[in-house]
């Protein structure tokens, strides 16, 4: 097969396939990464000042009464 | 990750009391050998080793099958110690554990233990539930 011969093969190839749809117009991967990180890493709640006053008042709980202590643990 | 759901939620839900029982028992280990600390720990440790982690783990079945859409995780647990408070005291009563009296498990360690339980639910087993992909 001579080269022009070449030349109109490829040309007819060329002529023969559907055009390559062009890439995305940025990289998708980011994108990917935050969609799996938000899918396996669990969402830890806040810890609200609601929250942190019952630890205050459950701890002065158990300064005034610490045999409050034992019944807690018995029943954890 | 939809299959074994009842397994996994009380998996996540008798973990926090298993390890709080491990570090209580250690504890008074120590205690009991190094300081000569007697208590009857066999008749005590009954109801927390065997009874609690297992309400633990089914109040968590029963959070992931019919509660949560309706309650929020810590709402909830807040209700255990309702559950557990009188088995506790049939227990004890069992068991002759004197120090465990009805007053003392109503008026002084309710309200504390739906607080601690509030919080514990809240921030750790739901996290667990969220870790196993249940929540």
């Amino acid at each position: 097969m001579t080269g022009p011969e070449l030349d109109k093969m490829k040309r007819m190839l060329r002529d023969a396939m559907p055009p390559a749809e062009p890439g995305p117009p940025h990289d998708l991967w980011p994108l990917m990464q935050q969609r799996l990180d938000r899918n396996h890493s669990p969402m830890i709640p806040r810890i609200t000042w609601v929250d942190w006053a019952l630890a205050i008042g459950v701890a002065v709980w158990f300064w005034l009464l610490p045999s409050a202590i034992p019944i807690l643990l018995y029943q954890l | 990750m939809s299959r074994h759901l009842n397994l996994r939620s009380y998996m996540a839900g008798i973990a926090v009391p298993t390890i709080v029982l491990l570090v209580v028992i250690a504890s008074f280990m120590v205690f009991r050998f190094a300081f000569h600390f007697s208590a009857p720990v066999e008749r005590v440790i009954v109801f927390p080793m065997a009874i609690s982690p297992n309400m633990w783990g089914l109040w968590n079945v029963l959070f992931v099958r019919f509660v949560r859409n309706r309650l929020p995780i810590g709402v909830w647990g807040a209700m255990l110690p309702l559950v557990l408070a009188p088995m506790g005291l049939a227990v004890s009563g069992l068991l002759d554990i004197a120090w465990m009296t009805r007053i003392r498990i109503i008026a002084i360690g309710l309200p504390p233990a739906a607080i601690v339980y509030y919080l514990v639910w809240k921030h750790v087993v739901g996290f667990l539930n969220q870790l196993l992909e249940i929540d």
